[in-house]
């Protein structure tokens, strides 16, 4: 005979069973954590004036950050890593660690990456750099399938950031355009403009461009006096891409796969591949939302054997079924 | 806290995370939307369920919910404790609910309102089984709101009562003492004839 404790238990059990949660829960806990930052960074500029100079562009600035993934954000978007203190903007003699957005190129697309560095002090200047000098340095993406566009030799000298645009100034721009000129440039705008938005929430709308601090009025072929711009992610950005795992990681039994995209209706596919490339998960992944906005989805994946897998994120094209931008990463489930 | 990398220009991988490790080191180093997004996919779900019992409102259960993770957001620079997280958004749920109950709008909607429908009994339950449960959660409704919370988080969420009483901000004692005047009521209410 059951006891009446465990009467209640099976009825509360019972009474929620069928509570189901909104499939874009999490898309909306994003958006008010985004309303809220843009309610916050005016006056956290004016109380941040004092003790932090490098804070006055902020002063006025409502934020409303274009950067794709801003109000539909993947994981990570929050770049900050204080590494002493437990407050988001500290500057201490060691600097701090912080978190990086890199677009690398693969397909013909962008596709970004998080990257830790250690800066000086967490400012939107620091984390463009810091961004950009990774960026142009070939081999170091983290997913071998991706690259840079850019040639060898060129370095970033330094950026500011001012009435909504960040300018770069880059050395060492050899006069042979790269293969993929005008991608070169776009990946430079996308890092530096989601590096400069990512290091205190301000909006970016372009990037000036100098070469050895001087306006140079083309580079490659391309006009580049003026302020350049992200074309529509769209056009230049990876229909897909796996967040988590990264590549190379190690997870436990038990972990999460986040894709992000823009796919018409949001419409993906998920696959695990062992050590031998069997498909160990093979399944639907509905995104957050459809093209032309950018979606995302998290999926917990339970019990895989100790080993090394690949995840899988593309999507089915209507036209043909054939799979479509496909993005892998390695990991090792341990 | 992360450790510094070896050489400050060197770029450093972000330390892979898994939620069923919790460890301390691991969750330091999420970021607040990271803990966001690990904590929603490990707990969401259950939490907008514990709402829901609180509440007897699904939507507001679920806005409650969401209001959690937006305040764990918000202080995660100072908990970065993936176990203390837990914590935190149980105990947020449990007072948003409580908050979102004074409210006069979800206090009339959660008297007015007739029970949702509930699951379709399985063969198992039997119609006997339904009318059993429907009377309890009848009777917890009508229970005292820290009566209500403690039965839901002992009998729900399986709480110890150290856990309870951090959920709810009060002693062991009285989450005793609720437990116990919240049961017999709860018994009385299934007596025959009652």
């Amino acid at each position: 005979m059951r006891s009446d404790e465990e009467m209640v238990r099976q009825a509360l059990a019972a009474h929620v069973v069928d509570v189901e949660v909104e499939p874009y829960a999490l898309a909306e806990i994003r958006q008010r954590i985004a309303a809220r930052r843009r309610r916050f960074v005016p006056a956290f500029g004016v109380a941040g004036l004092a003790a932090a100079t490098v804070l006055a562009v902020l002063v006025g600035v409502v934020s409303c950050v274009p950067d794709f993934g801003r109000n539909h954000t993947p994981a990570g978007t929050s770049s900050r890593v204080p590494v002493a203190s437990s407050t988001s903007h500290p500057s201490t003699p060691s600097g701090v660690q912080i978190r990086v957005p890199v677009y690398y190129t693969g397909n013909g697309r962008l596709y970004r990456e998080y990257h830790v560095q250690r800066v000086p002090a967490d400012t939107v200047d620091g984390s463009v750099v810091a961004a950009l000098s990774d960026m142009l340095r070939a081999g170091s993406a983290a997913d071998p399938d991706y690259a840079t566009a850019w040639p060898a030799g060129v370095s970033v000298r330094g950026a500011t950031y001012a009435d909504k645009v960040v300018t770069v100034d880059l050395t060492g721009i050899p006069a042979s355009p790269p293969s993929a000129a005008h991608l070169a440039v776009q990946q430079l705008v996308w890092t530096a403009s989601a590096a400069g938005a990512d290091a205190a929430h301000v909006e970016v709308t372009g990037v000036r461009l100098l070469v050895d601090g001087k306006v140079r009025s083309t580079l490659w072929g391309s006009g580049t006096s003026g302020v350049l711009h992200r074309d529509a992610f769209s056009e230049i950005v990876a229909p897909l891409w796996v967040i988590d795992p990264q590549e190379g990681d190690a997870v436990g039994k038990t972990f999460t796969v986040h894709v992000a995209g823009v796919v018409f209706e949001g419409a993906a596919r998920l696959r695990i591949r062992d050590a031998d490339g069997k498909p160990v998960r093979d399944q639907p992944l509905q995104l957050s939302v459809g093209s032309p906005s950018q979606g995302d989805a998290t999926v917990t994946v339970k019990d895989l054997p100790s080993g090394r897998y690949t995840v899988e994120a593309f999507f089915v094209a209507l036209r043909d079924s054939r799979e479509q931008g496909l993005d892998d990463h390695h990991f090792t489930v341990s | 806290m992360l450790d510094p990398p070896a050489d400050p220009t060197a770029p450093t991988r972000v330390p892979p995370v898994d939620l069923t490790l919790a460890a301390d080191a691991a969750a330091r180093a999420w970021t607040a939307d990271e803990a966001v997004t690990r904590l929603f996919g490990a707990h969401y779900r259950n939490l907008v369920r514990l709402a829901s019992l609180l509440l007897h409102d699904r939507a507001v259960a679920e806005d409650v919910t969401q209001d959690a993770f937006v305040a764990l957001h918000r202080g995660w620079w100072r908990l970065r404790d993936a176990d203390k997280a837990l914590a935190y958004l149980r105990a947020s749920v449990v007072n948003k609910a409580r908050s979102a109950l004074r409210r006069r709008t979800v206090a009339d909607r959660y008297t007015a309102n007739a029970p949702p429908p509930g699951s379709a009994p399985s063969a198992e339950a039997g119609a006997l089984g339904v009318l059993e449960h429907e009377r309890v959660i009848a009777a917890l409704r009508r229970l005292p709101t820290r009566q209500r919370e403690v039965i839901v988080l002992r009998y729900y969420a399986d709480l110890s009562e150290a856990e309870i009483a951090d959920a709810i901000g009060v002693s062991r004692g009285a989450v005793k003492s609720h437990a116990a005047r919240g049961m017999a009521a709860l018994r009385k209410s299934l007596e025959p004839g009652s």
